[in-house]
């Protein structure tokens, strides 16, 4: 009965796979521009915007704003990652300010964290240091800090406010007033489940 | 609550990440070699050619990120990239769901369900598979589809075997009983 159900869901998901066919347009990706025509539509934008703002604490990320604007650098849950995510060849200019009229992903794509740069930031933690979730990619905390469930005596619930900075593309470090120092590695392998 | 605020003093910007990586031919064979794979994995998951073609824009894009850092031989960091991508898209549309209250019409609503041109057998597959936990059908997508080994899964998805071994079981378990239902119905 089993090898009948496996045959059967193998003929049904290449059957559905293969009802996706190559758009012959499609030869090179889409290069991220400076601009919203040059990027891929995001159906979600709008609908993200306002409740990945609110729940940025709950779901453990850390959405990096520009000091020179309020406006949050994620504008969608892609943008966030290009945003605040690893640096882009094309974002080494310290996250330069946006020009006259540039449009609201001009502006996100200005607040590209830049290595070497502290950002405030409010570490979560009410599951422990476990780490943060930089624009979409998981930074590990090297180690883990976790005691009872929660975070180690002497820090805060449910978040730590300190420093992040990006150290490399790949690693970063959290150090706050009091003392505490983190270091983290991007590792979106190591993900963990979402803090209730 | 948004919790991260200015920027703080400067430093020194690294020279391993200013040296960036560009579109370069290798990364463009990948590309033309690995995006149609991708974009059905992605398909398979979430039942949306749109999402799945971000989903796979955004892996790519990851990709060139780090370029100078990934083995140009790079099918599985795309593929572990597309399932993050598929998972954390999910995660926040959930949130966004809870939290939003649309009076306009919803601007995440799937494209055409591709599903409806498959023969009735097979949608009834598919249906089935729509009805399972993301974990489950991921697991079951990458062994009957990707024919990925249970160990190459468990790295795939960041679980181990066993968990793997055991989401396989209940979904097929699951899919037999819902195939069951309806046939009994």
């Amino acid at each position: 009965m089993t090898d009948e159900l496996e045959r059967r869901l193998r003929e049904s998901l290449h059957a559905y796979a293969d009802l996706v066919a190559a758009a012959p347009e499609e030869q090179s990706p889409r290069v991220p521009a400076r601009g919203p025509a040059a990027r891929a539509p995001r159906r979600w934008r709008g609908a993200l915007l306002a409740a990945a703002a609110a729940v940025a604490v709950g779901s453990g990320s850390i959405w990096l704003v520009d000091g020179r604007d309020s406006t949050p650098s994620a504008g969608s849950a892609s943008d966030a990652r290009v945003s605040a995510g690893l640096p882009e060849s094309d974002s080494q200019a310290p996250a330069a300010a946006p020009s006259e009229g540039a449009s609201a992903d001009d502006r996100a794509l200005a607040s590209v964290p830049v290595v070497g740069v502290g950002y405030s930031v409010d570490l979560p933690t009410h599951c422990g240091v476990r780490g943060a979730d930089v624009g979409g990619i998981w930074f590990a905390a090297d180690p883990p800090l976790v005691e009872a469930g929660g975070p180690p005596a002497g820090w805060g619930d449910p978040v730590q406010p300190g420093t992040l900075t990006l150290l490399t593309a790949d690693e970063a470090v959290f150090a706050d007033a009091v003392g505490h120092s983190v270091r983290l590695h991007a590792d979106d392998a190591a993900r963990p489940a979402a803090c209730e | 609550m948004l919790v991260a605020l200015g920027a703080g003093e400067a430093g020194a910007v690294d020279q391993r990440v200013a040296v960036g990586a560009e579109w370069d031919d290798a990364l463009i064979d990948l590309y033309r070699a690995q995006r149609l794979p991708l974009l059905r994995l992605a398909v398979l998951l979430t039942d949306d050619p749109g999402v799945a073609e971000d989903v796979v824009q955004d892996a790519f894009l990851a990709l060139q990120r780090r370029w100078h850092a990934v083995d140009p031989a790079a099918a599985g960091y795309l593929r572990t990239s597309v399932l993050n991508g598929v998972r954390t898209l999910y995660r926040r549309r959930g949130v966004a769901r809870r939290h939003l209250h649309a009076t306009g019409p919803r601007d995440d609503a799937p494209s055409a369900d591709l599903a409806v041109l498959l023969s009735e057998e097979q949608r009834e597959i598919v249906a089935a598979l729509r009805t399972l936990p993301r974990r489950q059908r991921e697991v079951l997508v990458l062994r009957y589809w990707s024919e990925l080994s249970e160990a190459e899964i468990a790295a795939a998805l960041g679980v181990a075997r066993g968990t793997v071994k055991s989401s396989a079981s209940r979904g097929l378990a699951s899919l037999q009983k819902h195939l069951g239902d309806r046939r009994d119905r």
